[in-house]
């Protein structure tokens, strides 16, 4: 059977938070982002209300790099956390980029929902944002492309900080109990950088990611978002291989059936965890071998 | 000896040499080389070819994004020759990208190649509230408000600036024009948009279009 290589990413209204779990469950914003008890009972909401499989936080990606020292304007229920001012303006600057603190902060928080969740057995996907998307919450990404040509040292440097920072956050959220870790660079793909940046950066840096984390999973597994894993594909970073299940199934009793039933699958995707609630109409799981 | 200049210009704009372009603008001063022409037939002119590579996918945002570094860095050296009346009477777009939302390299690009066919562009930045876009056209006399969002949970933000213009009876002397990810011609025609464009070289030339046909309304 030919299956559908070609991931097309369709973005949808599930990054809002619906009005209705937000009426009923009286939380306030930006509060909700903030506390780890509000961040599970309005995960926990919100599965219910998409009749999923899973429980997913955090509900934005700027939480690794606020945790960086990214500027996060927190927003309301309707406009949620995006980034302010850049917090590194000059090539220099990028030196002083340290590795992530998972104590303090939002962070903390959003582990710590995890942990709470897991005790309430719900079923955790922790989502976590790739290098190129966490650093063009840091700096302008303009000043990423000038610093490549003028000082790849620092660059080099930089962007090592932040993908250790990406695989601390990823053990630390498989400690606390979550069995998917949905990664996705959605900043850094092959058709926004080309094929010659994706390849010696972005890729690289998604790559080996995947790399240092892939013995460390232990009974979880890591969900390739479709678009990252298109353009690792294309590049020849990862193989994909089709899993056929059955097709009666939401994808994410598929995905649940697959960390049961198959072991040997650490790594899937080429596909969107936001489907995980829908019946899929190629009912294939997608192995991804590094 | 000009045209040579000018041959150069655009070459070091396409092959994104911030350098050398300075360079080669300062010669162009010192030889008393029309300013708005080797703008123009120099420094536009490689930003164009960019975007037409950009077309063709041989070069992708990176390389675009340095193109214009090398376009902006000759323009500074340029500008303060312009005679005055190259400098005056360029149509005015206001551009940014709608509150909630902070991804605007898709912005930038425009804002460039709007800059390179000749219009004044008043970037707003990202995360902006719909009654600043309005506020502003008003403030500069824009013929254009173009405005971008990459999420879904923002595209509310650029039917409240048409309603605002509405509101202020600004609807017909305000052109609107949309674009990003989510953003779709269905989407322009619901909330009222006069334009929705793909990219950024289409989105320039249909500002320059919009704006030739106010002109002309006007007379």
């Amino acid at each position: 059977m030919d299956y559908e290589i070609d991931f097309k990413c369709i973005i949808n209204t599930q990054e809002e938070i619906p009005e209705e779990v937000v009426k009923k469950t009286g939380i306030n914003f930006p509060e909700a982002h903030t506390k780890a008890e509000l961040i599970a009972k309005l995960a926990i909401e919100i599965k219910k209300f998409y009749n999923d499989t899973f429980s997913m936080v955090p509900f934005c990606s700027t939480v690794e790099a606020e945790a960086l020292g990214a500027n996060i304007k927190m927003g309301d229920s309707k406009i949620g956390p995006r980034v302010g001012k850049y917090a590194f303006s000059s090539i220099e600057s990028l030196n002083n980029l340290k590795t992530i603190d998972l104590s303090k902060g939002r962070i903390a928080q959003v582990l710590k929902a995890v942990e709470i969740l897991k005790q309430q057995n719900e079923r955790v996907v922790l989502n976590v944002q790739g290098p190129f998307t966490i650093m063009s919450s840091l700096i302008d990404p303009m000043l990423f492309y000038r610093a490549v040509r003028k000082n790849k040292d620092i660059v080099e440097k930089f962007m090592s900080v932040i993908v250790d920072s990406i695989v601390k956050i990823i053990e630390e959220g498989v400690k606390r109990g979550a069995q998917i870790i949905s990664f996705g660079d959605s900043a850094g793909t092959l058709y926004i950088l080309g094929p010659k940046m994706y390849k010696d950066y972005s890729g690289r840096y998604s790559f080996s990611v995947l790399k240092k984390i892939e013995e460390k999973l232990g009974n979880s597994i890591i969900h390739l978002c479709g678009i990252t894993s298109s353009s690792m594909d294309k590049i020849g970073f990862i193989k994909l291989i089709p899993i056929e299940v059955d097709k009666n199934i939401t994808y994410g009793q598929a995905i649940d059936w697959i960390i049961k039933e198959r072991k040997d699958v650490k790594i899937i995707g080429h596909n969107c965890i936001k489907k995980s609630n829908l019946k899929m109409k190629n009912p294939v799981i997608w192995n991804i071998q590094i | 000896m000009k045209d040579d200049l000018l041959k150069e210009l655009s070459d070091s704009v396409l092959n994104m040499q911030e350098e050398e372009t300075i360079e080669i603008s300062k010669k162009c001063v010192e030889n008393n080389t029309n300013a708005y022409e080797a703008i123009d037939k120099g420094l536009a002119d490689g930003m164009n070819r960019a975007g037409k590579l950009y077309e063709e996918e041989e070069y992708y945002i990176p390389e675009l994004l340095l193109c214009s570094d090398a376009m902006y860095s000759g323009l500074d050296i340029l500008k303060p020759h312009l005679e005055k009346e190259e400098t005056e009477n360029k149509a005015k777009v206001v551009i940014g990208v709608v509150e909630g939302d902070t991804h605007d390299i898709g912005k930038n690009l425009v804002k460039i190649m709007m800059e390179t066919e000749g219009l004044e562009v008043i970037d707003l930045g990202r995360d902006i509230p719909p009654i600043d876009f309005v506020n502003k056209a008003k403030e500069v006399g824009a013929s254009i408000i173009a405005l971008s969002t990459l999420m879904t949970t923002t595209m509310d933000g650029m039917a409240e600036v048409i309603n605002l213009l509405k509101k202020e009876g600004l609807k017909d002397k305000i052109s609107v024009m949309v674009g990003g990810g989510p953003i779709s011609q269905s989407f322009a025609d619901k909330i009222g948009a006069d334009a929705y464009t793909l990219d950024a070289s289409k989105a320039a030339k249909r500002a320059k279009a919009l704006i030739k046909k106010q002109t002309a309304e006007i007379i």
